[in-house]
């Protein structure tokens, strides 16, 4: 404000005619700096729609949300915090969450790499890239449905090659508790290792090729190379992908809602699917701001974390 | 490389191939196949069958016929049409003016600004719903087409910003500077300028907020409701407690990813930095 101020001043000082004054309308138009007109509409838009929920959330955290027309909300205070912290379920849902993302970052990162490698300079490798995008592109529900109908017991053909392989025969893997979050992994693999594939793709390209060779000439065997010469030019491309596909398996869970539900015997009910189902199906909103609350937390500490080293790593190309 | 390996190395994409594209082929037969036929499996151990299964036989339109003459199938297609559309609309030309302020000003707490922006567009939908159920619901625009549009804003929004901002920097300013010389605004630099200079770009941009728009579940399931149901509520209530009907779920699932998947294609250069964020220029 007083910067503002400050400057109108000069403004006028500097060869204005002071004894017209400037309307209210020119003073601002005069003074914003360009840019602000530019991000305005972006900036309101996203308060409206981010950042003032987000205050609701924290401010509905600390009530008994009710929706019943004329009832209005009850303040509770910590009521709904302390019922987190004693509630075994959001233990378990941390639990299984970790469980859920962690295996997957390995199966997928794991597959990725390995596909990576296989396809680098293979002839007729980039058709075979275009075949393995398209899961990528299959909408969470479809491909929790299709699964569904792949598994299913009497008429899925994975659930036929499973028995016909003798690996399997009780029933769905996606309705026994010990397979059911192995499943939905598989699931997740199937729709998104390719885009580890082809971000480790794109990285593999800056590895110098004669250097590779040479260490080839120099007797090192394929693992040594793949260690000493491939695996620092990857690093960033690595990081990226893992970042990325970290942060969305944390907040995606269409295709657990689709398949089992949080089911069988809560074996899938990770935090996410728990906080669905306190808010949107037993109506407890108050709770679910909490936990929502402390999920987004949770994942805007990541988002730092991840930015951060994005932002330090590109930063870092464009210098290069 | 040495022949044990080569031979590795083919087993190994062969075996990726299969596991990628079973699950398709299986989709598209089950779309083709009378109701009877889809629930037909060889007997345990009939690998022939499975091949016949999955290429050779009764070809027949019956599922999509099905879908086609329910008359919610159109409305649940236009549904998602619209809010696709609109938030594209909306998310992609804020995005650009947004974009180019943050590619080309020197705004204090920039970095925050941005900060605040990929928050934005990592949080969680199920966490990010649960105070617009209530707002929404507060000014009456729970279950209705706005309410669903303004809530992929918040996804597309950010992202759009995010993804152009990208593209700008990697244009030259001595390419505006030379049209201020000629005596071009602001705005006449930029629409002359930059903008032929990242429509491919914009292009990129507006397809990716489309599939996300296209594909999502969770705000349309929760936000959108009964009034404004998009194809994937649509297709995810054809399986009920009592009844599932396969076929019109494969037939309509078909539908809904053919044309995602020709989009995507068509873009896969800009996918990887668009799915990236951008991270992955180089």
């Amino acid at each position: 404000m007083a910067q503002q101020g400050y400057a109108t001043a000069e403004f006028i000082s500097d060869g204005t005619p002071a004894t017209r004054p400037l309307s209210l309308y020119r003073r601002i138009g005069e003074n914003t700096p360009w840019y602000v007109w530019w991000l305005a509409p972006a900036v309101i838009i996203l308060a409206g729609i981010t950042l003032f929920p987000f205050f609701w959330m924290i401010y509905m955290s600390f009530m008994k949300v009710r929706l019943a027309p004329g009832m209005s909300d009850l303040f509770v205070g910590w009521e709904n915090w302390a019922l987190m912290f004693e509630d075994p379920s959001i233990y378990q849902g941390w639990w299984l969450q970790f469980q859920y993302v962690g295996a997957s970052m390995v199966l997928q990162m794991g597959l990725g790499l390995g596909l990576a490698l296989m396809l680098n300079n293979t002839r007729g490798g980039s058709v075979l890239v275009m075949i393995f995008m398209i899961p990528m592109m299959v909408a969470p529900v479809v491909v929790g449905h299709l699964f569904n109908l792949l598994l299913n017991s009497s008429y899925g053909l994975y659930a036929w090659f499973l028995n016909t392989l003798g690996l399997y025969s009780k029933g769905s893997l996606l309705s026994n508790p010990d397979t059911a979050l192995w499943t939905i992994m598989a699931m997740d693999t199937w729709e998104w290792t390719p885009l580890i594939i082809l971000i480790l793709l794109a990285g593999l390209k800056s590895v110098p090729q004669d250097t590779v060779e040479a260490a080839h000439v120099d007797g090192s065997n394929p693992f040594q190379v793949f260690i000493n010469v491939t695996l620092p030019y990857l690093a960033p491309s690595l990081l990226i992908a893992f970042l990325l596909r970290f942060m969305d398996c944390m907040r995606f869970i269409d295709k657990i809602l689709i398949t089992t539900r949080g089911g069988p015997a809560e074996a899938t009910k990770t935090l996410p699917i728990y906080l669905y189902f306190k808010t949107f199906r037993e109506f407890n909103i108050g709770m679910g701001a909490t936990i929502g609350f402390t999920l987004l937390v949770a994942i805007i500490v990541c988002a730092l974390i991840a930015t951060n080293i994005l932002l330090k790593e590109k930063g870092g190309e464009q210098h290069a | 490389m040495p022949k044990p390996g080569r031979i590795l190395k083919w087993l190994g994409l062969v075996a990726f191939f299969l596991w990628t594209v079973t699950p398709i082929v299986f989709m598209i037969s089950a779309s083709f196949k009378g109701t009877g036929d889809i629930f037909k499996l060889p007997p345990t151990g009939d690998w022939p069958g499975i091949l016949k299964l999955l290429f050779w036989f009764d070809a027949s339109l019956v599922q999509f016929k099905s879908i086609f003459e329910e008359g919610t199938f159109f409305s649940h297609l236009l549904t998602s049409i619209l809010a696709t559309g609109l938030s594209v609309i909306i998310s992609v030309p804020v995005g650009l003016a947004a974009a180019y302020a943050l590619s080309r000003a020197n705004i204090p707490g920039k970095k925050h600004l941005y900060f605040w922006v990929i928050t934005t567009r990592m949080a969680p939908p199920i966490a990010v719903m649960i105070p617009l159920y209530v707002l929404w619901r507060g000014i009456g625009a729970l279950h209705t087409l706005p309410g669903l549009v303004l809530a992929y804003i918040t996804f597309n929004l950010p992202f759009a910003i995010w993804l152009l901002r990208g593209f700008m920097d990697s244009i030259p300013r001595e390419l505006e500077e030379a049209a201020y010389v000629d005596g071009k605004g602001r705005l006449g630099a930029f629409l002359e300028i930059i903008f032929p200079l990242i429509r491919p770009g914009v292009g990129a941009t507006v397809i990716l907020c489309s599939m996300f728009a296209w594909n999502d579940y969770l705000f349309a399931l929760i936000l959108g409701g009964r009034g404004a149901k998009t194809l994937p509520v649509g297709i995810g209530e054809l399986a009920s407690a009592t009844q599932i009907h396969w076929g019109q779920i494969m037939a309509g699932g078909l539908v809904m990813i053919v044309p995602m998947v020709v989009l995507g294609l068509a873009i896969r250069k800009s996918l990887v930095t668009g799915l990236t964020m951008g991270a992955m220029r180089g």
